[in-house]
Formats: structure tokens, sequence, C-alpha cells
């Protein structure tokens, strides 16, 4: 006859596999919230940073391409941020980062707050280009990565100490 | 390696380059190239990070652009290898306006 053998005290591990294997998703969603946050706020940051300057130069400098205005810089300030998660129960979480939907009133007409940040990040045929956004992104990265992992750690330790 | 990657732009006979901006815009063909800022790039094999600069290039063609448009994106590849890639593309003024962006060492 085959020798058996058995666990004792695995209920507390059995109990703990459970939970998180229920709660992969929700830990999953608070880390990716916590690490677009960190850039967001990179966001923020570099829409203070933009510089403006006047419609038309003067003189010989007449031709060259122009700054952002100030008004333009005013208008995306405040529009950066998260959007909401997606929360249709699949395996997949997914949320924006960047610069808002919808319009802003500028010169008299409506214009499009991702048109706007996109033409002062990448330039136009009549505007500087200051990728501001893109060395955001670039520049936020690992904290984000860093603190996705701290926020999942520590959700985990918390279940792993019930 | 940008010095070498601005030199092979500018020698492109369909399109005539400048670095950071026009003063006045040609009406054909044109673009630019600049540095924008420096960054860290991971080294995948021992997350060792190396400084590089990301750079763009500004291309701004009369109608599609199609040919110009590859022969950038060749000298990307062979200067960049896969650290390039299209970061916008947009018509304005009647102009499609192709922006990439790219990683580079400053030697």
């Amino acid at each position: 006859m085959p020798g058996g053998m058995e666990t004792t005290g695995t209920e507390e591990l059995d109990r703990m596999l459970g939970e998180l294997g229920q709660m992969a998703g929700p830990i999953a969603a608070r880390a990716l919230y916590d690490g677009a946050a960190v850039v967001a706020n990179a966001y923020a940051s570099a829409v203070k940073s933009i510089r403006t300057g006047p419609r038309n130069w003067p003189g010989a400098m007449r031709n060259q391409a122009r700054y952002a205005l100030p008004e333009e810089k005013a208008a995306l300030t405040g529009k950066t941020g998260i959007s909401k998660f997606n929360s249709d129960g699949g395996p997949e979480i997914n949320t924006i980062v960047g610069v808002a939907e919808g319009y802003v009133e500028l010169h008299g007409k409506p214009v499009a707050v991702k048109l706007l940040a996109r033409s002062i990040n990448s330039g136009t045929s009549f505007m500087h280009k200051q990728p501001v956004f893109r060395k955001a992104q670039r520049a936020s990265k690992s904290a984000a990565q860093a603190v996705m992992v701290k926020t999942a750690d520590a959700l985990i330790e918390q279940i792993a100490k019930k | 390696m940008y010095e070498q990657l601005k030199t092979a732009l500018m020698a492109l006979t369909d399109i005539e380059f400048a670095e950071h901006e026009w003063t006045t815009r040609p009406a054909g063909n044109h673009g630019t190239i600049q540095l924008d800022f420096q960054t860290n790039s991971d080294n995948g094999d021992d997350h060792h990070q190396d400084q590089a600069w990301e750079g763009s290039v500004d291309v701004y063609t009369v109608g599609r652009g199609n040919a110009v448009a590859a022969e950038v994106e060749a000298i990307l590849e062979e200067h960049c290898g896969s650290a390039w890639e299209l970061n916008s593309t947009q018509i304005e003024q009647r102009m499609l306006h192709r922006e990439y962006v790219f990683q580079i060492e400053v030697i």
C-alpha cells in the first residue's frame, strides 16, 4: 500500500492565495492609478514650463516661428490629468494620462485641447516645438514604475498580514 | 552619432534640412532636426542606464511625400537602429507634417 502524505497548517496559505487571486485586479488597478498620478503630475509641471511669446516678432524677426501665446498656455493649465479607468470587468485595465478631451475657447474659436497640446509639443509650421509633454513622459517613467511596485507590494503585504 | 545623422539628412536632395528652425521656410519639402533633451535609456541586460539624447526630425512635405519620408526613415534606421518612431502626423497649411523622435548618443 502506497504511503500517503498529509500536510497541516496550510489553511492560512490557502486563504491568502485565494484572497490574492480575488484582489489581483483591484491591486493592479490601484498600482496603475498611483503610477499614472506620477505621470499626470509631471504633465501638470510641463504646462508650467511652456515658454510663451508674442504672436508676431518685430522687425527682422517677423518671419520666425513664434512660441506659444500666453492665452494658449493658460488654456492648457488645469487640463492635464488621468481619465477614468475602464471598468468592464475584463482582464485589461486601461487609463489615459495626458490632456483632457474637449475644447477651449481661443481667439474666438473652439480649439481642441489635444490639438493645442500637440501643436506646442511637436511644433507647427509657425510655432516653435516645445516637447515638454514628451520630456515629462520620459522623465517620469521610472518614478511611476517604482510607485506602482511600491503600491502593489504594500497591498499584498496587507493581505498577507490579515 | 548625431552629427552623422544630421549630415546624412542634410545630404538628401528631395528635401532641404536645417538644424533647429528655419528663418524663412522653403515652399517645397523641408525639415528640421534637433536634440530635445537628455534622457536615460535602459540597458535591458543589466538594468544599467545609458545617458542618451532624445531628438526629433520634423518633415514637411508637399502632398503625401511618401518617398521622401521613406528616405528619412532609412537614415533614421541606419543611425538610430530601432530607437526611433513616427510620433505624430498633421496637415498644416497644405503640407503634411511628420514628426519623428529618436534616441541617440552624442559624441
